[in-house]
């Protein structure tokens, strides 16, 4: 063990029991201000996007000249944390950290006090790519044959996903308009319960996100079968594409950070860099590696704000196609 | 093997690390006692230092919380009928009535001891049988859980003495009060009054606050009010019959006591190691029902609710023994069964270790020490807890005039604090005026606390398993566990009614 | 009529009243059609349950009439309630906080919790003497302030005060 690093450990959390992490460093980027800059999170804590955020959080705090805290905000699916952003004070210091089915698709289903459009996303984080698995001894270990095996038997094969209309259920919806096929639909509390089943061979099919299931498949348990999205995940490589499978569905799911539009756009360039900056660090590398986080390429604000744009269109469409069945 | 052992030993006591368990459990036990607060939030809090720390401290620190946590939650349910966290609520039941009857030291000592002992209890488990626990636990699908909810509810419904038809229709509050917010399988919204902030649902933290401390808190009040405007006492009164009158040497826990409580541990340490390997059952459901099933094999259930030393030793075990056992579905699958394990998963994954089946091959040596802290921590709970609880039975004598309303702002405060939800405070007022009204007409609350926790668990199960068994009723009982389950709950109820009437 | 069989009667209505509006609202409410099950399956079962318990508490009742032995009809150790002193807690408690929190949201944690606690001190306690009132209240503020702000660090809405 070395002492050095325990020292520096024990000083980091005195710190913090004392009064809250000290890590402001105030001597660029004055127009932000001293006081402490909120990534609001509508997820609960220990999630994969909650690494993330602490992962912004240790790392662009010194690059934006404040501290930054993460505040997670489950409540009411979700919205509670997105209506906390929206009532904010437009300076710049209340910001969001959500994946398409909080700013998109709720904005689009339920009732709420904004629009799509109030939402400017600032920093493109990553793209999850959903995968769909199977227990390692089940009959389907294949694309192909998962699509002739429904087709031979219509609504015979249960799958799992998260909450319905998520981003672990869209694509789903998109590949049975895409190929005719029927399968079960069972709506699941998220990745966890979904693993469970399958390891428990409860259902046949399920959809998660690739870092969930790495280490399961690598240890055999589970078999990935296909990912809807234009390239392969680079944590899952073997695992072909559903375009490759010749099936074009393809739907990446963009991890964004959010001002709400009433934030001038001068501070939200400027939020934009400094975290970009942060993440671009080595430590921020090293942290995202070891947490499967996917940040080894972090967008500004055109591409975040242009594949925002390519998601509502995307999203709308499906909706629209689900409303018509 | 030794050498493993010897490496990982050196690991786990190191100073540093041990200074970091004992931070950790004083840190724990703290905000455990204060309600609305808990482990989970503390650990949530401390996640960005993890990566600052070596592994070994970070654990020590981390466990430490969650141990002081689980433990500090039954100091405030015992002292003011207040739940520190949602694992203390049965803990509350017995507590709270044993501290009224001038017992609040033989109380927490019980608390304590059976914390640990079902605490250490569930760490074994962990650490030499995590493989085939988690074997059964996977076989629990949607079926079997929902046979598991309904078992726990006859159980606890059929508790309430000579009160049955009003544990059932309480517990049937319960479940509607979980309804509310969105319907699982269709994702409407359902039951919210048109209120926009109930659509997420009610949180459980604050219904069971509201349910169990508000009302208990504002029931206090009326007493306290009522002796102010009579002037019952005088202040040299007042003051000699709370401080002076409480002699904390005639409040020792005897041995024969703590040996009449062990049986209920144990039957604790059980319900609550298997419970927590359960992914998505949690403590509270553990706590109750093992609360339950010890009122059934009790020599002495009728003292269940009239401050039992066996009732808060098997609620207080129960909850605490799902510490280790929690941890099994992470380190077998990856799958984080409860809040607290998907926290100590993304510490793993901040740390560099991925949860999962090769969670203990790839990080043999770090994780044989966090199995030493797992053990080391209840050692320091112990030693920490039997230091601190002189001043903590001292404190539940202090004069209720000032200590109601302490209490009584911490929980509002507290409870927002946990989720930075404004909603979640409403709730617990609507929760506390409900558990008021219930209280004046007679009805028992933890039915309905029960109800609340198990509802959405059984809603969602019951729908899976028709969905997957394409709506025919029958694939409830198409499963061995399930139908034991039914068997057992039958049978509990038979014994339990033969038992009564043999008595009288 | 004694306090008890008001207090079963009042019971049996509250529970069957909200069961039969349960079941009305599932006949006329909106209710998002689902796969195989009714959506409202578990509600439903919930409001038969109300149903079935208040006509059971009804039935004992009946039960305990003709046998006249309605003053056992209390359940073990059941206590009686002083209303007078339930209602005036309930308002300075149960009301008192509603104000408390909104004063928390928009002037400030501290502020608001100094005065609440010395309000309820103030009524609640029975010794409570002007010293303690001036005491005990930013005694408990600092607490508030130390745990929640400073080492939990909770996140409020800007108030107008600290």
């Amino acid at each position: 063990m070395h002492i050095k690093r325990a020292k520096i450990a024990t000083a980091v959390s005195a710190a913090f029991l004392t009064c809250a992490a000290g890590f402001a460093t105030a001597d660029n980027t004055p127009s932000l201000g001293n006081d402490p800059i909120r990534i609001v999170m509508p997820y609960g804590a220990g999630g994969s996007t909650d690494i993330t955020a602490r992962i912004i959080a240790a790392n662009a705090a010194e690059h934006c000249g404040t501290r930054i805290d993460v505040v997670s905000m489950p409540g009411a699916g979700g919205m509670e944390g997105l209506q906390f952003v929206a009532d904010a004070e437009p300076n710049g210091h209340t910001i969001l950290m959500a994946d398409y089915s909080a700013t998109i698709t709720q904005t689009l289903t339920e009732e709420t006090d904004w629009e799509v459009e109030d939402w400017a996303p600032i920093v493109h984080l990553t793209d999850w790519k959903p995968t769909v698995y199977v227990k390692a001894d089940h009959e389907i270990q294949s694309i192909e044959e998962w699509v002739a095996l429904a087709e031979a038997e219509p609504n015979s094969l249960v799958f799992g996903h998260a909450d319905p209309l998520s981003l672990v259920h869209l694509p789903l919806v998109l590949l049975e308009m895409e190929t005719g096929i029927q399968n079960v639909h069972l709506p699941t509390t998220g990745g966890g319960e979904t693993r469970t089943m399958i390891l428990g061979g409860h259902i046949d099919l399920g959809m998660t996100l690739p870092p969930s299931i790495v280490s399961n498949v690598n240890s055999g348990e589970v078999t990935a079968i296909g990912v809807f999205a234009d390239e392969r995940s680079d944590v899952l490589p073997d695992v072909p594409t559903f375009k490759e499978a010749g099936y074009d569905v393809s739907f990446e799911a963009p991890l964004l950070v959010y001002t709400y539009s009433s934030v001038p756009e001068s501070i939200q360039q400027e939020l934009s860099e400094c975290i970009m900056k942060g993440l671009e660090s080595d430590t921020a590398q090293t942290m995202s590696t070891q947490a499967s986080a996917g940040l080894n390429n972090v967008q500004g604000l055109e591409s975040a704000q242009a594949i925002y744009r390519d998601t509502t269109v995307r999203v709308k469409e499906v909706l629209a196609a689900i409303n018509e069945e | 093997m030794l050498d493993l052992i010897i490496q990982a030993s050196q690991l786990a006591f190191h100073p540093y690390v041990l200074m970091y368990v004992f931070l950790g459990v004083l840190l724990g036990i703290t905000l455990g006692a204060i309600p609305g607060l808990s482990g989970d939030m503390a650990i949530a809090l401390l996640l960005p230092f993890v990566f600052f720390l070596e592994p070994a401290m970070a654990m020590g620190l981390l466990v430490g919380i969650y141990k002081g946590g689980l433990f500090g939650g039954s100091i405030s349910a015992i002292s003011f009928g207040v739940p520190g966290t949602p694992g203390a609520a049965a803990t509350s039941i017995d507590g709270y009535q044993a501290k009224l009857k001038g017992k609040p030291s033989k109380a927490l000592h019980t608390a304590l001891y059976s914390s640990v002992i079902g605490d250490t209890t569930s760490d074994l488990v962990l650490i030499f049988i995590a493989v085939p626990l988690a074997a059964i636990a996977l076989t629990f699908g949607p079926i079997e859980f929902f046979a598991l909810y309904a078992f726990s509810l006859i159980l606890i419904a059929a508790l309430s003495q000579g009160m049955v038809a009003k544990g059932l229709a309480v517990a049937a509050i319960g479940i509607l009060l979980a309804m509310i917010g969105r319907d699982p399988i269709t994702g409407a919204v359902r039951l919210t009054f048109g209120i926009p902030g109930l659509a997420g649902g009610l949180s459980l933290i604050p219904v069971l606050i509201g349910i169990f401390a508000i009302s208990e808190v504002v029931f206090q009040g009326a007493k306290l009010w009522r002796r102010k405007v009579d002037k019952l006492m005088d202040d040299v009164a007042e003051q000699a019959s709370l401080l002076q009158g409480y002699d904390i040497s005639k409040d020792q826990l005897t041995w024969a006591e703590f040996k009449s409580t062990l049986k209920a541990t144990y039957i604790g340490a059980a319900v609550g190691t298997f419970i927590g390997a359960l992914p998505g059952a949690g403590q509270s459901l553990a706590a109750f029902m093992s609360y339950g099933l010890a009122q059934r094999f009790s020599k002495r259930p009728e003292e269940f609710g009239k401050g039992s030393l066996e009732g808060i030793a098997s609620a207080e075990s129960g909850n605490s023994a799902t510490a280790g056992s929690t941890f099994i579905p992470l380190f077998a699958f990856g799958i984080p069964g409860s809040a607290t394990a998907a926290l100590f998963g993304a510490a793993f994954i901040l740390m560099g270790m991925t949860p999962g089946p090769s969670l203990l091959s790839d990080n043999t040596e770090i994780i044989y020490a966090l199995f030493f802290t797992l053990i080391f921590a209840n050692l320091v709970n112990l030693v920490l807890g039997k230091l601190l609880l002189p001043y903590y039975s001292r404190i539940a004598m202090i004069q209720p005039g000032y200590m109601i309303p302490a209490v009584f702002i911490l929980a509002i405060v507290g409870t927002y604090a946990a989720n930075n939800s404004t909603m979640d405070v409403w709730v617990l007022l609507f929760a506390g005026l409900l558990g008021i009204t219930l209280k004046l007409l007679s009805f028992p609350l933890a039915p309905l606390v029960l109800g609340f926790i198990i509802g959405p668990g059984a809603e969602r199960a019951l729908r899976q398993s028709m969905i997957m068994g394409g709506g025919d009723w029958w694939v409830l009982v198409k499963s061995p566990i399930a139908i034991g389950f039914y068997i057992a709950a039958f049978a509990l109820i038979l014994l339990f009614t033969l038992a009564l009437r043999a008595k009288k | 009529m004694n306090h008890t069989l008001i207090k079963e009667l009042l019971a049996a209505a509250v529970v069957l009243s909200l069961g039969i509006a349960g079941l009305i609202h599932i006949q006329l409410g909106a209710w998002r059609p689902a796969p195989l099950v009714p959506s409202y399956i578990m509600p439903q079962t919930a409001y038969y349950f109300l149903i079935a318990s208040g006509v059971w508490i009804l039935g004992a009742i009946g039960l305990f009439a003709i046998r006249k032995r309605l003053a056992n009809l209390a359940p073990p150790n059941a206590e009686q309630h002083d209303l007078i002193a339930v209602g005036v807690s309930v308002s300075v408690m149960l009301i008192g906080a509603v104000f408390y929190f909104l004063a928390v949201l928009n002037i400030g944690l501290v502020v608001s919790t100094v005065l609440f606690n010395a309000i309820l001190v103030a009524v609640l306690a029975p010794n409570a003497s002007l010293k303690t009132v001036l005491i005990v209240p930013p005694l408990v503020g600092l607490v508030v302030w130390l745990l929640f702000i400073k080492l939990i660090g909770m996140t409020l809405p800007t108030p107008l005060l600290f």
